[in-house]
């Protein structure tokens, strides 16, 4: 599905990722954890085509295809889709018509026919009800006047309308409580299925204990430093962060 | 004098005595007195405070000959008839001008219970005295020389008299159709009032072929009374070659709610003028609008708002999208009168620019003679959010389609306050397809 070589990425001639190399198979989950500031966001934000990063070094691979070859809504299209950290407010635009336009526009660009309105507003109201959240919120602008669980439900929400090929999860679990993780969670295990890969980036293991990954990446200070099984995730939650903190400095 | 100065004094000559109410002295002496104010004054320049950025004397170098009325054996029916099709699907009044000039057989304005309805083509002698005082009040035009011209050249409009305590069930739309390949002046001028605890909804559209440099000169003068709610929706969607000059004067009673809203779509270039003052205590008036320009289009709002009593609210709330060479211009002043105390007056303009060639002109102005009052005003200019657009993108919607979305966005919030919902998602529809619509004409 996935294969990232030797990715190099700066911001301004400032060095972010150095070195990062990672493969995800077809249908597998894997989880990236990590320091703040070691560099996840920006890979995720690497990995749906935003702007402002230099690539100086290394390649991505997608279904096989360069996804430097690729515009941001042709990554869409092509089933890449992430899952933003601080999913931010747009006035203006009415979620629904958000949700309608994106998903046909994702039809068209495969060269399927749009939904019509009645097959589309079916659909939501199905996806709606397992993530628990009121059609009326659908009628506001997008994010607008949300609160932080709502903003990362309807997230969720747009993935699973979707059903992207290659879900990246940015710290969904972050500013959750317990009840809106577990929906959160539930909503993400849904869409598990083998021919649909994730790449969860969490800064700690308690997501892990609900979307239960194959593969446990540590990234620090932009390159990954250690992989292993999910036993990995324990093993970080007890020990904490402060080794990698340490090559961190080294690294800088 | 310019070239252009001296046509339209010549024309006024010609003109004269084929206008309506010639030989009323009531009306010669309101057409008399206007000509003069135009020839004092000339048409209005950029040394002018008001026109600063709109300079009619440099930019209107052809002045084509007034309209004449379009026989009606070479009109369409009304299906036929080029009308705003915006609002089309509309349980409406609909009144049709063409080339300025009313269209009884085009229109179903006949009957419309407790609204007294006079055509200015109509017969003069027999005019009801709320007519005439409108129309004769020649105070209206000071200093105002497009205003001034509108009434000396009227060739046709309507007076409608909303009636004490009517509530009209449907919208009344006033359709003015530009038609033909000749350029051509038209002026139309209306007089509304609204009675004593009346409701009614205007809505006036202004649509017209492309590649001609035709003229429109609009004036609209409204009286709203005692307790009355009166909306007016105008969308100008003139032609891209067309000038377009309007002047909206309202005067607001006491407890009355006016809310106006201006989509400015069209023509190369206009001026939309709304002057407002007051008549009695607590009224509450919004002046709205949302402008969308491209290509060298010269779009210009100017408003004041004068309060000279006590305790009433304003509001004006713009928004202009302006692409390519577009020019936009505001200029809104809110005047304070010394005893206008618990004056509540609020002003916010704000623009989106597409192209780093696109201009916006913001010009508010305070002018506050009184102590006890709230009046606030912002301007802002910004480009496109980049962050909203990577959002949009990462959802796979194409680049142009996600940048249609947000411009659409941008403008929204004045519409959203339309409470009629049919002429709300008009308004809409004319927004969201303005991204597309302009690629292909501007
Ligand atoms: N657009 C940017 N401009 C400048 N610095 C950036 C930008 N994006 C990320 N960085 C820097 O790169 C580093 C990694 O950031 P980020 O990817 O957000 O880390 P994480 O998500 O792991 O906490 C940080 O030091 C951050 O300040
Ligand atoms: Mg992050």
């Amino acid at each position: 599905m996935l294969v990232i070589e030797n990715l190099h990425a700066e911001v301004e001639g400032e060095p972010i990722l150095r070195g990062l190399n990672l493969e995800v198979g077809t249908g597998e989950v894997h989880a990236i954890m990590g320091p703040n500031g070691s560099g996840k966001s920006t890979l995720s934000y690497i990995l749906s085509g935003k702007e402002d990063y230099d690539i100086t070094q290394g390649s991505i691979t997608y279904k096989g295809d360069n996804l430097f070859d690729m515009s941001i809504d042709e990554r869409a299209a092509a089933g890449i889709f992430l899952a933003f950290q601080y999913p931010i407010e747009i006035p203006g635009v009415a979620a629904m018509t958000f949700l309608k336009t994106a998903l046909n526009a994702q039809r068209i660009t495969r060269g399927e026919d749009e939904l019509t309105t009645p097959a589309f507003m079916k659909l939501v109201k199905e996806k709606t009800a397992a993530l628990n959240i009121r059609p009326e919120m659908l009628r506001r602008s997008i994010n607008v006047g949300f609160s932080g669980g709502e903003k990362k439900r309807f997230e969720i929400l747009q993935m699973a309308l979707l059903e992207p090929s290659l879900c990246i999860l940015d710290e969904t679990d972050s500013g959750l409580d317990i009840d809106a993780l577990q929906l959160v969670a539930e909503g993400v295990n849904r869409l598990r299925s083998p021919e649909r890969s994730m790449i969860v980036i969490t800064h700690y293991q308690r997501l892990l204990n609900h979307i239960i990954p194959d593969r446990v990446h540590v990234l620090s200070a932009g390159k990954v430093v250690r992989s292993g099984g999910k036993e990995l995730a324990m093993e970080l939650e007890k020990n904490g962060y402060a080794e990698y903190e340490d090559q961190k400095i080294n690294a800088a | 004098m310019t070239a252009a100065e001296k046509t339209l004094i010549d024309q006024f000559g010609e003109a004269r005595e084929n206008l309506p109410g010639n030989g009323e002295a009531w009306m010669d002496d309101a057409r008399s007195s206007a000509i003069r104010t135009f020839e004092k004054n000339g048409l209005p320049h950029r040394r002018l405070e008001r026109w600063k950025y709109t300079d009619l004397r440099a930019m209107l170098g052809q002045i084509p000959a007034p309209a004449t009325g379009t026989p009606v054996s070479d009109l369409p029916d009304h299906d036929g008839i080029n009308a705003h099709t915006a609002f089309a699907s509309i349980e409406r009044y609909h009144g049709v001008f063409v080339n300025g000039y009313f269209q009884p057989q085009l229109s179903n304005l006949e009957d419309i219970e407790g609204v007294e309805i006079v055509n200015l083509r109509g017969n003069f002698n027999n005019f009801p005295d709320w007519v005439k005082a409108g129309l004769g009040n020649t105070s209206v035009f000071e200093g105002n020389a497009v205003l001034a011209l509108n009434t000396a050249f009227a060739a046709d409009g309507i007076a409608l008299r909303i009636k004490a305590g009517a509530t009209i069930d449907k919208p009344i739309h006033l359709d003015y159709v530009t038609t033909g390949d000749e350029a051509a002046t038209i002026s139309v001028r209306n007089l509304i009032i609204v009675e004593k605890g009346a409701q009614a909804t205007l809505v006036e559209t202004f649509t017209g072929p492309r590649d001609v440099a035709y003229v429109v000169n609009a004036a609209t003068q409204i009286t709203v009374e005692e307790g009355a709610r009166f909306t007016r929706i105008k969308v100008q969607d003139e032609g891209l070659d067309a000038f377009h000059l309007a002047n909206m004067q309202i005067t607001a009673g006491e407890n009355t709610r006016c809310h106006d809203l201006t989509l400015t779509l069209g023509a190369r270039v206009s001026r939309n003028e709304v002057n407002v003052g007051f008549s009695g205590e607590n009224a509450d008036v919004t002046i709205a609008g949302a402008s969308m320009l491209a290509g060298k289009q010269h779009g210009d709002t100017t408003l004041c708002i004068t309060h000279s009593l006590p305790s009433s609210n304003s509001r004006q709330e713009f928004k202009t999208v302006l692409d390519d060479y577009a020019r936009g211009i505001f200029q809104g002043c809110v005047i304070v009168k010394p005893h206008a105390q618990k004056t509540d007056g609020r002003q916010m303009t704000q623009a989106l620019l597409l192209s780093p060639n696109a201009e916006m002109d913001a010009k508010p102005e305070l002018e506050i003679y009184a102590d006890d009052v709230e009046c606030a005003h912002g301007a802002t200019a910004g480009d496109l959010d980049e962050e909203y657009l990577f959002y949009l993108r990462a959802r796979g919607i194409p680049e142009a389609k996600a940048k249609a979305l947000l411009v659409a966005a941008f403008v929204a919030e004045p519409l959203e306050k339309i409470e009629h919902e049919g002429l709300r998602e008009g308004l809409f529809q004319l927004t969201n397809a303005w991204f597309d619509r302009r690629k292909g004409e501007a």
